[in-house]
């Protein structure tokens, strides 16, 4: 379906290029207020893609991503409050849980397809809710754990943490989004498009669909983590509302509005609605009424997503 | 004619962010933020703080020692997430000098580090989360509330000498309120000589407390009930249809029974003792002026607890900026200020602060009863300045560890 980001990986890269020399370097002279928002944004971008990984590449309807996510940001939590975990040692072992959980659920999400995928995903991160409620001595059940602080970082020259922690967090999305670009352009990626377009075919053709799949979820559920356990640092707090049902939709409505099965359009899509949902609050009590506007304005004239409203109108 | 509109959008929202806030000419405002539940479970709670808070402000026109004052109010929501960015919002955006509000226990634990790293004081003026007075105190935090185990100390006292307690199973919510007044509770209780011989935590989002009801021990003298809210209703109603009332005493923390929950509890919670450090039916001249003021605003008859504390904390706020002459800038001396403020008299009744930052107050036994027409909390007993150490030496107290589910151990379950 679309495989423009594919075809033409130099316009991609560059125009990529781009856009992050120009988050790097405005942010000193943005407003703090508006930097926090960024980080925010990156955090969600680099979560929203992994998804994307699932929902637009590979056709797998995920409903329950945020019990990866969350799973890593319980991680951090926990090992930086209770043991006083280095940055690295607590983002090392947020991806790897988060990965392992992503394991575990993959070998029972995966005997199902379509809609009952999307049923059992969505139970499961509603399970992940009800243990991050109710496993109070492990989660704090719904106070959660608090006072995590800012990880240590060895950045030169920089005045605020807000700043130091907002490269951090930059340089952390441009590793994972070097990842997912070499992810959607090995074979590995196309075979998944292949199984997106019909399963049948490639199973057909000699190839282990279900081993993809469950590779395409290890790796989805690991990115999650990593964006989970930078929300930990973010907020310095995590809390049952990490893996709500709230949650778990905003990461796909970040894909859809974005435009699923693009990597760019995820990343644009958790921008857009980070910035949407926080500014908007500011007007109006009503905002959750303008954000499900916009949702219902994309559903009904934008189904490929802001991007493919761009592209539709080249 | 579709990429023009997708641009205009673009235009429109990165101009929307990046406008900075207007410059002040002369003396600039007094910027206050103030972040309640506008929306979400707890929002009737919200609106009452505001009105509360607002109607203080109003009555003094919005200026003090000179300076115009700017409220700016910041949606709580139901996450504590959402206080977290809204308190960073308030401090880099909008650059306020004092921050008050916050419903929710696990949002003040969640906004508390976000001000003390950006140096701005914060006035919490419902959450009752204990530690943030006590082993997480600092100079930047006090509150004018409450805390769970300064309210548990009393009904603890009042259980045992007054009611004549000494068996008493527990209903509590699962979470930081429900641990901390029974934690409260049943240290003061047991060191009378009493025991607590049952704890059951119910999830905060229960809707059934039927099976609960059911379980708990017949031997037991009194109930200590720390459902609050919405779920109170079901339980006390569980607790009437199942004869618990009849038969024995429910002591309920206060926010069980509170103004605004008492048209729908209707007859099933007559008689039920609860504690809490105000009643609309309070009677001094300050509370029934107040009363009377705000319900021209509200244009209901039911006073919610949650409008009586922070119309006394906007006075206490205003009484503290008066007493550094206006000048919040100076932020060592408001600091300080900020713990020597003294009310003599506000609805609730005297306001001190200790010098961990919480409020001493008088604290009330109240009890349901029909007047008429309408339901009240009955004022029957007075407990005066009541610190939020109790009896105990601050040093000692906080030597041991905070109040939880499994502090103090159950010893007679």
């Amino acid at each position: 379906m679309d495989v423009a980001a594919t075809r033409a990986p130099m316009r991609l890269v560059t125009g990529l290029a781009v856009a992050l020399v120009i988050l790097a370097g405005l942010a000193p002279v943005l407003p703090s207020y508006v930097v926090i928002l960024m980080t925010e944004g990156l955090i969600y971008a680099i979560a929203a893609a992994s998804l994307d990984l699932l929902l637009g590449f590979a056709g797998l309807a995920s409903l329950g991503h945020s019990a990866f996510f969350a799973v890593g940001a319980y991680t951090t939590a926990i090992l930086v409050t209770r043991h006083q975990a280095s940055f690295g040692a607590a983002l090392a072992a947020s991806i790897v849980l988060a990965a392992v959980a992503s394991a575990a659920i993959a070998i029972l999400v995966l005997r199902a397809t379509g809609i009952y995928f999307m049923m059992i995903t969505l139970a499961v991160s509603l399970c992940a809710w009800g243990l991050a409620y109710r496993w109070v001595s492990l989660t704090g059940g719904d106070t959660g754990i608090v006072g995590i602080p800012r990880p240590r970082v060895p950045w030169v020259g920089l005045a605020s943490g807000t700043l130091s922690f907002y490269y951090t967090v930059l340089a952390l999305f441009v590793v994972c989004l070097a990842l997912y670009l070499l992810l959607i352009w090995s074979p590995f990626g196309k075979t998944l498009v292949g199984i997106r377009d019909s399963e049948s075919r490639m199973r057909v053709l000699g190839y282990n669909v279900f081993l993809h799949k469950a590779v395409a979820l290890v790796v989805a559920g690991a990115f999650a983590g990593l964006a989970g356990s930078l929300y930990a640092y973010y907020n310095g707090f995590v809390g049952p509302s990490a893996v709500d049902l709230a949650h778990s939709m905003q990461f796909v409505l970040m894909v859809i509005v974005g435009g699923p099965g693009t990597l760019v359009g995820p990343l644009i899509g958790a921008f857009a609605i980070t910035f949407l949902e926080k500014m908007v609050s500011v007007f109006t009590e009503r905002w959750v009424m303008v954000l499900a506007a916009a949702y219902v304005v994309t559903a009904l004239w934008a189904p490929r997503g802001m991007l493919g409203l761009l592209r539709a109108a080249r | 004619m579709k990429k023009h509109l997708v641009l205009a959008l673009v235009a429109l929202v990165a101009a929307v962010v990046l406008v900075p806030a207007a410059p002040a000419a002369e003396k600039p405002p007094i910027k206050i933020g103030f972040i309640a539940p506008k929306t979400g479970n707890f929002a009737q709670f919200g609106l009452d703080m505001l009105n509360g808070f607002k109607l203080y402000l109003s009555e003094i026109d919005y200026m003090i020692a000179g300076r115009k004052v700017e409220l700016i109010e910041e949606d709580e929501g139901a996450t504590p997430a959402n206080a977290v960015t809204k308190a960073r919002k308030l401090i880099e955006h909008d650059k306020v000098q004092l921050m008050g509000g916050l419903l929710m226990a696990a949002a003040a634990y969640a906004v508390a580090p976000v001000v003390q790293e950006a140096g701005v004081p914060l006035v919490i003026t419902v959450a009752a989360s204990d530690d943030l007075t006590q082993r997480k105190a600092s100079k930047y935090l006090a509150r004018v509330s409450l805390t769970g185990g300064e309210h548990g100390h009393v009904a603890g006292d009042y259980a045992y000498r007054k009611l004549g307690w000494r068996k008493v199973a527990v209903i509590a919510m699962d979470y930081g309120w429900g641990h901390e007044v029974t934690g409260g509770f049943q240290r003061v209780f047991e060191e009378l000589g009493g025991q607590v011989i049952q704890k059951i935590w119910t999830p905060v989002i229960t809707t059934d407390f039927g099976p609960y009801v059911a379980s708990l021990k017949p031997e037991a003298d009194g109930i200590l009930d720390v459902v609050t809210g919405a779920a109170s209703i079901r339980l006390i109603g569980e607790l009437r249809k199942a004869g618990v009332l009849d038969k024995k005493k429910v002591l309920a923390a206060g926010t069980a029974t509170d103004e605004t929950l008492l048209t729908a509890l209707g007859d099933t919670a007559l008689g039920v003792l609860t504690f809490l450090p105000w009643s609309q039916a309070l009677d001094t001249p300050e509370n029934k002026r107040f009363v009377e003021r705000i319900k021209q605003v509200t244009k209901k008859d039911y006073v919610g607890f949650s409008g009586a504390i922070n119309y006394g904390a906007a006075m206490w706020i205003a009484e503290a900026i008066r007493q550094v002459g206006g000048d919040v800038e100076n932020k060592e001396k408001f600091f300080q200020t900020l713990r020597a403020t003294e009310i003599k008299s506000s609805p609730r009744g005297p306001i001190k602060i200790d010098k961990y930052g919480h409020i001493i107050q008088n604290i009330y036994i109240r009890r349901v009863d029909k007047v008429g027409n309408l339901y009240q909390n009955t004022v029957i007993e007075t407990y005066p300045s009541v610190s939020q150490f109790w009896k105990y030496n601050p040093e000692e107290y906080l030597k041991q560890p905070i109040y939880s589910r499994d502090n103090p151990p159950c010893r007679h379950c």
